[in-house]
């Protein structure tokens, strides 16, 4: 076809007054016209290239093409895509084409002819540095400089290619976290409790489903409003400290108060606050709320079960050791030798039952805050010295020396005498109780920053280490032999703790299994000279 | 092979029951597979065939068709019974124009295809409008190395109705692909050549061009067309006039890809195949010599053999050529010599021309013939 073709009112106006346009050129650039538009019809990487291959090789009488491109993580080249996908099979087995394997494993600088026989012909076109694409051909010649007319469009198509690999990887890291957000999104609904989140002045910003559940309130209308605003008069004060602590630490902070519902009921839950991130950046308390009522009235019951069966019991024992007193000291005569060993033995169990019964009402009153203290600041010396003396009856008949060091005369404990007596008979008749005969027990007592640390350190068989985190558990022993070869109720400790709380303080122990332990609590303190300068009342 | 094991038959009645019969008989002599090619002037319906087509004990593949060609003739009328040594496989590919099919899910679930075979006859509802949507689709399937021949089957009325022949009745806008156990050697050839363009495809959808150089289509093509003829455009002469003036897509190496308006609507340009948007056409003509040499030359490049040719020839070509047709079969039977020679006139050819893609074309030959 060598006559000129009389161009189109298109192309003419543009090309008025130039020279006709050889047909071969006119052909060529056409070709790059409609292949350059073919490029980039879709996001996806396959499917742009489907869009383009079969129209492109059909444009340049190709019948087949294979894209090979870079693998990302292994850096080499692997087969893509091929059109008709049926044809790929050729290239899998490589053998059928082991000359050409140096060729497809490298990708070319410019586009290059590759002969396998006289029947087919390929053409090899670089992706830019991502990959290359080779079109299989029939005998008829390749125009020269198709591969130069090609060039920018494979250049184009690898910018296309590449592009699509990316948007691919975005969408999978979008869809990885849409599904992560899905399950978050399901527990947060499913969970059987309230999250929400609030800013740093308490007002909530996220609620889930489960606040509906709980209050009878919707959640959208209580977004906004102040948590605080939710909480009984009586438990907010504590709700907005514990609100300000999560604020100036990482730890999770946990209180029990009660929630305004709808209607005006009220129910126990205990809240969980912890400092975090809001999705703006800004700090935020991330928090949960358990509906605990149900326990709460379990527990109260109980306990009032308890008080009621202790008390009740009280008034019969007392009876009971008052007559076996008034037999053992001779009320009734004197008493057969077997029958004043019974009455001992009757003594000392009315008396373990009564310790029992007290012990017990002791600790259901510390756990309903029914416990009163007597504040007052008391010499530390005083204090010590007032325990020695009456626990040391008890060392003696143990034949354990009870010593006591004081590191600071001046202290003041800020404590009720009565209970801090208590925590002291709890504690030294613990040490002896446990300690070889003729071992000692001592009592130290130092300054620890603005509180007093009272120290009873024993030289017994210390505390396994899989009891440690028991004992100061309620009817927590060693083990079952303890109670019976030692006596007690397994309260001790527990009430021992409620009181150094409730008193302000702090109780801990150090032990190594084999060599003793070491029992401290601490609690307030002042100089003396402070105490003195304080106003009355 | 043995080519008498290929059983040709024909009559020209157009009634059902002649068709009926030579089928009975082809089954008869021993056809393991048979081939019903039907004039579209026999005015075939489902209900006169459907009942037969079911009961069929052997595969049945074909469709009926403007013109067939038998005994170097163009018949209008009557039908076409080719009996197949064989047992073949036919697949019937539902939804061509549907546009919310997925085609290559329907392809996939349709063609259960452990290994692609020899050769593959590919037969379509002319009119439907995602052809080559869907020769797309089994070439990316089936692969370059089967040899893909046909056509669209249809009426010249463009009128849509059922077209394909098959064991579960006669069907419409439909696929259907026949599988064939030989290696076919393929011609593709039309002859026309371009005289003016080229315009850009501005707008299309599917197989209508809606704009060339932003201008209303069919104020292009008549300007151009009109430009060139003495005859002008009324409401009812565009396949008149437009038989003789095709589109054309050029290839990379100068060849020409032609597509046939068989209609205008309004502006529009309604084509046989899609024509893309962004796609560079020509204006074509023809002289009847150059679309004779063209048939000479694409039988010449047959391999020598007594196998059976098969032709799918266009039928606008018949319309354009008019009375000198004969000289196109004629040419093709000197080039081919004596061997058993038959043919459709289509609504477009299917052919993927051994070293190119499989396309769907206009007003062009396809010849085929086995090797042996």
């Amino acid at each position: 076809m060598s006559s000129i073709i009389k161009p189109s009112y298109w192309l003419g106006q543009s090309l008025k007054n130039m020279e006709p346009v050889n047909p071969r050129t006119l052909r060529l650039v056409s070709l790059q016209y409609e292949l350059a538009l073919l490029i980039g019809q879709h996001l996806r990487l396959i499917p742009m290239l489907q869009c383009f291959f079969p129209p492109a090789l059909k444009a340049l009488q190709f019948r087949a093409a294979h894209v090979w491109l870079r693998n990302e993580d292994s850096g080499t080249l692997e087969l893509s895509y091929s059109y008709p996908a049926s044809d790929a099979k050729v290239w899998r087995n490589v053998s059928q084409y082991a000359d050409l394997e140096e060729n497809l494993r490298v990708i070319p600088e410019a586009p290059r002819k590759l002969c396998t026989d006289e029947k087919t012909q390929l053409l090899q076109m670089p992706l830019g540095d991502i990959g290359h694409c080779v079109m299989v051909g029939g005998s008829n010649s390749i125009d020269p400089l198709l591969g130069a007319v090609l060039k920018p469009i494979f250049a184009r198509l690898a910018t296309a290619c590449q592009a699509s690999m990316d948007h691919e990887r975005v969408e999978h890291l979008k869809a990885v976290a849409d599904r992560g957000e899905q399950r978050l999104s399901s527990v947060l609904e499913t969970v059987g409790e309230v999250i929400f989140q609030a800013d740093t002045d308490g007002n909530m910003t996220f609620l889930n489903a489960h606040w509906t559940s709980l209050t009878g309130k919707g959640a959208d209308t209580c977004l906004g409003c102040p948590l605080s605003e939710f909480i009984c008069v009586d438990d907010r004060y504590r709700f907005l400290d514990a609100l300000k602590a999560s604020l100036q630490d990482d730890e999770t902070h946990l209180l029990e108060a009660r929630l305004l519902c709808v209607n005006q009921v009220i129910k126990w839950v205990a809240i969980r606050l912890r400092r975090g991130t809001a999705d703006t950046g800004n700090p935020s308390i991330t928090g949960t709320i358990l509906d605990i009522t149900t326990q709460k009235n379990a527990q109260r019951m109980k306990q009032e079960f308890t008080a009621t069966v202790s008390h009740e019991l009280r008034t019969p024992l007392t009876a009971i050791a008052g007559s076996i007193n008034l037999l053992s000291a001779g009320a009734a005569g004197p008493l057969p030798e077997t029958a004043q060993r019974m009455i001992d033995i009757a003594g000392r169990s009315v008396k373990r039952l009564r310790v029992l019964v007290d012990d017990l009402l002791d600790m259901e009153k510390l756990l309903a805050g029914k416990m009163t203290f007597n504040l007052e600041y008391f010499s530390v010396r005083r204090l010590l010295q007032h325990a020695q003396t009456e626990l040391q009856p008890y060392a003696n008949s143990r034949d354990i020396h009870l010593t006591l060091a004081l590191y600071d005369n001046q202290a003041m404990l800020h404590a009720d005498p009565d209970r801090f007596q208590q925590v002291m008979n709890n504690l030294v008749s613990n040490a002896v109780k446990f300690s070889p005969e003729g071992s000692e027990v001592t009592v130290t007592a130092e300054l620890v920053n603005e509180a007093v640390r009272v120290t009873v350190r024993d030289n017994g068989p210390g505390i396994s280490y899989e009891f440690q985190s028991q004992i100061f558990g309620k009817f927590a022993q060693a083990d079952s032999s303890d109670r019976r070869q030692r006596g007690g109720t397994g309260l001790g400790l527990a009430i021992t703790k409620e009181l150094v709380e409730g008193m302000h303080g702090r109780i801990g122990f150090e032990s190594v299994p084999g060599d003793g332990a070491a029992f401290w609590f601490e609690l307030p303190r002042k100089q003396a000279q402070e105490v003195e300068s304080l106003p009355p009342g | 092979m043995d080519p008498s094991r290929f059983s040709i038959s024909f009559t020209a009645d157009p009634s059902p029951g002649a068709a009926m019969r030579l089928a009975e008989a082809a089954i008869g002599n021993g056809a393991e597979a048979l081939m019903l090619l039907a004039c579209d002037e026999n005015e075939c319906q489902p209900g006169q065939f459907n009942d037969w087509l079911r009961t069929l004990s052997v595969p049945i593949c074909g469709g009926v068709f403007p013109q067939l060609i038998y005994d170097w003739q163009n018949q209008k009328s009557g039908y076409l019974i080719i009996g197949l040594p064989t047992r073949v496989a036919v697949y019937n590919i539902p939804g061509l124009s549907d546009t919310s099919v997925n085609l290559h899910d329907r392809a996939r679930e349709t063609l259960d295809l452990s290994e692609p075979p020899e050769s593959l006859l590919v037969l379509v509802d002319g009119l439907s409008s995602r052809i080559g949507a869907f020769l797309d689709t089994i070439y990316d399937q089936l692969g370059s190395d089967p040899v893909y021949i046909g056509g669209g089957a249809g009426s010249l009325s463009f009128q849509s109705r059922p077209c394909l022949f098959s064991n579960t009745g006669m069907l419409v806008n439909h696929a259907q692909l026949t599988t064939l156990p030989w290696k076919l050697h393929l011609g593709v050839e039309h002859g026309w050549e371009k005289f003016a363009g080229p315009f850009v495809v501005t707008d299309s959808t599917s197989n209508v061009i809606h704009s060339l150089d932003y201008r209303p289509a069919f104020d292009v093509y008549k300007e151009h067309v009109e430009a060139d003829t003495n005859l002008r455009f009324t409401e009812n002469n565009f396949f008149d006039i437009a038989k003789a003036y095709p589109f054309g897509l050029e290839k990379a190496d100068g060849s020409i890809l032609v597509r046939d308006p068989i209609n205008q609507v309004d502006e529009d340009l309604h084509c046989v195949g899609e024509v893309s948007s962004n796609n560079t056409v020509y204006l074509l003509k023809g002289r009847n010599s150059n679309l004779i040499e063209a048939a000479r030359n694409c039988a010449a490049g047959l391999p020598a053999g007594s196998g059976p040719a098969i032709l799918t020839d266009c039928i606008s070509r018949v319309l354009f050529l008019e009375d000198d047709f004969f000289l196109e079969l004629d040419a093709v039977r000197k080039s081919l010599g004596e061997r058993p020679f038959v043919g459709m006139l289509t609504l477009g050819e299917i052919a993927n021309g051994g070293d190119y893609c499989l396309e769907f074309y206009n007003k062009t030959f396809v010849l085929a013939g086995t090797v042996t």
